[in-house]
């Protein structure tokens, strides 16, 4: 058993490690045979178990309301049809003999060699009640700018703004096209099987806003030895927190279907002391709660062992309440958030050529109102994404060909008619060499974009990798990057600017990473010197009666990234783990016609951050004591205002049971132990001790 | 949303004060004598903050009130006043008026309770008013204010966008600014009853009021703008921005000047220190009018535009606020009355106003 590797591409490459919460399975059934019956008998006991926490917890007939967004969907049928292949399909087979295909997210896997990938762990998936903002702020060196708990949160990777961190879902961005950024709170890693972070530029191999680094959640066949498998879990948790979640998967010799989903509501209406209030007295948030439910549907068919079909759902319905800041008034302010996405996937492989066939469609919704300043603001997004590319193996070469389509649709009564649409449209080349021992890789990747009628910047990168000795890694990119301007940039009324350029920048990154693993311990450390520039980054300005954005900034952001982990076995069931990150970088404008914010940090961007975690392991039981540090961060461009450092800790405790097949785990976890007061966005405040629950059965 | 913070921003121009000074309350401490320079502070998130300038050493201090309480002020300070011994910020986005000693700027309490709270006025040492737009911006009213125990007493609803005040013997003359609507009326309330006793039609949203010399009431108003699909403006729906002048005594309209151009804004409007000139600003210029005068001036006073103005009776300097990129320190750019500029000191975060002492 490995030391639960927190990062690395070991991990990921295993396809079978399965969130030990959300499926937990027995081995050695090899060819077991499951009947139709077992495995219905299983499904209805399960989907019964599901609903009755909707009917006990809701403030509202929840079950109906599930039910109708359902059909709202017209998913269901989708969502049955899958069930029902996989549950009919179950009587044939009773063998599953063939091979892993191992075929997707060739670029993420094969050609970013150069840069530092980290697959985050599989436990942290498993959680249901967590969203990306949270599980990215604790355990990863990206900072995250939140409004407060369940609030909008967007990322902050080495230095960059909010909106050059590309989010891929299966290889489509989800960044919003209306406002570029993609809200981290409302990404539940729970629906998806893998996130992975891949730190610096990439927009050579997935375009648009992967200029800090980009975030890659993917989902992905089994194909396990254990034909259904699942879990349900509820949580609790302070501040009226309350959460369902669960996961079913029929896994077949040539079929799988997968169900997730989760729901959870919460009132936030935790206290604190409002320091900008006379007195400074003690408040109780206002205007926070919020509810929010999301599903995924995948499907996976096998026809043979070179080809897979995927066909793939994910549905998320978010509603919140928007709190006022410590400065100012009650608030009254709301939010609904509804996405739809749905995907097909088509891969064939074969011993030279591997063919990749995408398509998806996105639907997004966006209400917000605002009684107290009687405003209403509807916005929807349509996108539609067409991408193929094929593999080609000649000897130790590897070329990876590939052309994009996009299709934008936005609709707001703040756009110009006839103005907010686009097609983007790209075309993508990678190449990659490695001597026979796989020592040295070398990877080229390029490509080009054209959005409406004109060329983003042609965007190469050069990566390289050497392993030497018994233990050293060394390895570089250099990557141009590039930011498409966003709708509301381009189209706004007033202000939106037709003519802007895209943004572009540089990067360059040189890894040092020093490993070493025994039967008794394992040893990983890794540092990063990094340097990107971001030119013509747009910006907001008022020109006379309203602001209008412009191409005017330049920043240079530079930083040294480090990560540690030891791990320590002390017997079979006993084991210690201490791992840490840390970030240090300057990020400063280089705008000179911007005398006051000239060679500035950039808002919000901390100087140093960093976190630590130990894991011990004994028998059943995990403890966890988790720290979590931030440095100061300005908040107005000329660096007069800034918010202190703070540090804050939590604590987990997890206790695991099985019992044959079945599994059954509570979870307990307290967060921010010393009741530390912070805020992550000046006069915004952010919850004190706090305390969740959860169980999970696992079958 | 940009748009309606635009319409707000630009809705939150504030007028320079022409206020008497109350002798009979002693004022020690460092920011006794001074100007202090009012920042709103950037919009949704952040903290307005006060400035102070020293004319002896023509020096600036930033942020007075919260190295004073290690608290900040709260979101979009819209305007200051200095009254008995105390000084009252007024804190549109936090809904309330922050209460400090005038000289030192220690906290000595807070009145809350308001509804986007834009202008306060000392009427006695127990007594004051506090005009505010009211929910959504358009349920404009005068709150009244009881300063021993900081409670409001009693509202009096007005028009839509409850904006400057003056008191004149015993009434209180309040502009109708619109809010986030439209308003042209002038209401005038009476202190004794505490209710709305009339209510004068002047031009489209009145904003700024003064009170001259020979007790003519001068009322800018801004004029009704109406958006195109693509925000030009649309010069047919508009109408144009206008000054008002008023018998404070017969309570009839003199008559009114209008603005030529309906796309221009106008605002700012304060006078000087003995209430013969009044200064305003005006397609992106400031303007100087004797009060004696029934026509436009045709010449602006300075070519420059200002997001505040104010008048220093003490060294009788104009004060321009220009706020900059609105995100980072603004200016403040001082000129003699012909308009020949002095000097320029830094402000705050969007500096919209002053409050000379």
């Amino acid at each position: 058993v490995p030391l639960l590797p927190r990062e690395g591409l070991s991990q990921a490459d295993k396809p079978e490690d399965l969130p030990s919460s959300c499926c937990v399975r027995t081995f050695g059934k090899k060819g077991g045979g499951w009947r139709l019956k077992t495995g219905r008998r299983h499904t209805c006991a399960a989907v019964a178990l599901l609903l009755s926490p909707f009917r006990q917890f809701g403030s509202e007939p929840i079950y109906g309301y599930f039910l109708i967004k359902l059909l709202m969907l017209k998913s269901i049928g989708f969502i049955a049809c899958m069930w029902w292949c996989a549950c009919t399909a179950q009587a044939q087979d009773t063998t599953r003999v063939i091979a892993e295909v191992t075929v997707e997210a060739a670029r993420l896997k094969n050609f970013t060699s150069g840069q530092h990938l980290q697959v985050l762990d599989s436990n942290l998936l498993a959680d249901g009640s967590r969203n990306l903002a949270d599980i990215l702020s604790k355990n990863t060196t990206v900072f995250i700018k939140s409004y407060g708990l369940g609030s909008l949160a967007t990322p902050s990777f080495r230095g960059t703004g909010s909106s050059h961190t590309a989010v891929l879902w299966n290889g489509f961005n989800l960044q919003n096209s209306m406002n570029g950024t993609a809200d981290l709170a409302l990404i539940t890693p729970f629906l998806l099987d893998e996130a992975t972070l891949l730190a610096g530029a990439s927009s050579a191999l997935f375009g648009s806003g992967a200029v800090g680094g980009s975030i890659h959640l993917n989902s992905r066949p089994r194909f396990a030895r254990q034909p259904l498998s699942g879990s349900v879990g509820l949580s609790a948790g302070s501040f009226g927190y309350l959460g369902q979640h669960g996961a079913f998967r029929i896994s077949k010799r040539k079929w799988e279907t997968a169900l997730k989903f989760f729901r959870h509501t919460a009132n936030n209406n935790f206290t604190f002391r409002n320091l900008a209030e006379y007195g400074a007295p003690v408040q109780r948030q206002q205007n926070a709660a919020l509810a929010q439910w999301g599903l995924s549907q995948d499907a996976y068919f096998r026809p043979n062992e070179r080809q897979l079909l995927a066909v793939r759902l994910l549905h998320q319905n978010s509603r919140r309440q928007i709190s006022p800041s410590m400065t100012t008034d009650a608030s009254q302010a709301r939010q609904s958030d509804q996405a739809t996405r749905l995907a097909a996937e088509w891969n064939r492989s074969g011993p030279k050529n591997e063919q990749t066939v995408r398509a998806a469609f996105f639907d997004e919704k966006l209400d917000y109102q605002d009684p107290k300043v009687s405003l209403t603001s509807h916005s929807r997004t349509k996108t539609l994404f067409v991408e193929a590319e094929n593999l080609y193996r000649w000897g130790k070469l590897q070329f990876n060909s590939g052309g994009h389509f996009a299709r934008y649709v936005a609709q707001s009564r703040n756009y110009r008619q006839g103005n907010s649409e686009q097609t983007r449209m790209a075309v993508f080349q990678s190449v990659k060499v490695q001597n026979r021992s796989q020592t040295v890789v070398a990877v080229v990747n390029v490509r080009q974009e054209l959005y409406g009628s004109r060329l983003a910047p042609i965007c190469p990168s050069v990566g390289l990798e050497y392993l030497f000795g018994r233990h050293w890694v060394v390895k570089g990119q250099l990557a141009r990057s590039f930011r498409l301007p966003t709708f509301n940039d381009l189209y706004w009324q007033p202000g939106g600017n037709p003519t802007l350029k895209a943004e572009n920048g540089w990067n360059a990154e040189n890894t040092w990473q020093w490993q070493q693993k025994s039967d008794k311990q394992d040893i990983d450390i890794r540092i990063t010197a990094y340097t990107s520039q971001v030119n013509n980054w747009i910006i907001w300005l008022p020109t006379g009666n309203f602001w209008s954005p412009a191409n005017i900034a330049r920043v240079w952001a530079r930083g040294l990234e480090s990560h540690w982990r030891y791990g320590y076995r002390l017997a079979a069931n006993h084991q210690l783990a201490v791992s840490s990150a840390w970030n240090v970088v300057r990020s400063t404008n280089k705008n000179r016609t911007d005398a006051e914010g000239y060679n500035r940090q950039l808002i919000y961007t901390p100087i140093w951050q960093g976190n630590a975690r130990a894991e011990w392991s004994w028998k059943n039981w995990t403890l966890a004591p988790e720290g979590q540090w931030t440095g100061k961060r300005f908040y107005t461009s000329d660096n007069r205002m800034s918010l202190p450092a703070f540090g804050i800790y939590h604590l987990s405790v997890q206790y695991r049971y099985k019992h044959k097949r079945y599994s059954a785990q509570v979870n307990a976890r307290a967060e921010n132990l010393f009741n530390t007061g912070y805020q992550l966005i000046a006069w915004r405040p952010m919850p004190g001790r706090n305390y969740s629950v959860q169980l999970t059965v696992g079958f | 949303m940009k748009n309606n913070l635009i319409g707000l921003l630009a809705a939150l121009i504030l007028l320079g004060a022409c206020k008497s000074d109350n002798n009979e309350f002693e004022i020690s401490g460092e920011y006794a004598k001074g100007v202090f320079i009012v920042n709103e502070g950037p919009f949704q998130n952040g903290t307005g903050t006060l400035s102070f300038y020293d004319r002896q050493k023509k020096t600036v201090t930033h942020d007075i009130f919260a190295t004073a309480n290690t608290r900040p002020l709260g979101n979009i300070v819209q305007s200051m006043e200095v009254f008995t011994n105390q000084a009252y910020m007024v804190v549109n986005n936090a809904g309330k008026v922050e209460i400090a000693d005038a000289g030192t700027l220690k906290s000595t309490g807070v009145i809350t309770g308001l509804k986007m709270p834009r202008y306060f006025l000392g009427i006695s040492s127990e007594k004051a008013l506090v005009s505010e737009w009211g929910d959504n911006g358009v349920n404009g009213a005068v709150k009244i204010v009881n300063l021993n125990t900081k409670q409001v007493t009693a509202t009096i609803p007005t028009g839509k966008g409850a904006e400057r005040m003056v008191k004149i013997d015993n009434t209180v003359w309040v502009a109708n600014s619109g809010g986030f609507s439209t308003d042209n009326t002038v209401s005038i309330i009476d202190l004794a009853t505490e209710k709305e006793t009339a209510k004068i039609t002047v031009a489209d949203n009145p904003s700024g009021i003064v009170h001259d010399l020979n007790g003519r009431v001068w009322v800018l108003c801004k004029g009704r703008k109406v958006y195109n699909a693509d925000w030009s403006i649309n010069a047919a729906a508009s109408t144009a921005p206008a000054l008002v002048r008023i018998n404070s005594a017969t309570r009839a309209v003199d008559f009114r000047l209008d603005f030529p151009s309906k796309t221009a804004s106008a605002g700012n409007l304060t006078c000087n220190g003995n209430r013969t000139t009044l200064y305003f600003s005006y397609g992106g210029k400031v303007y100087a009018m004797a009060n004696t005068a029934t026509a436009l001036p045709a010449n602006a006073l300075i070519n420059r535009s200002f997001y505040g103005l104010g008048y220093d009776p003490t060294e009788n300097l104009i004060y321009g606020a220009d706020a900059g990129n609105f995100s980072a320190q603004g200016k403040v750019i001082r000129y003699n009355t012909s308009g020949v500029a002095v000097d320029s000191v830094q402000a705050g975060i969007v500096p919209n106003g002053f409050c000379f002492r």
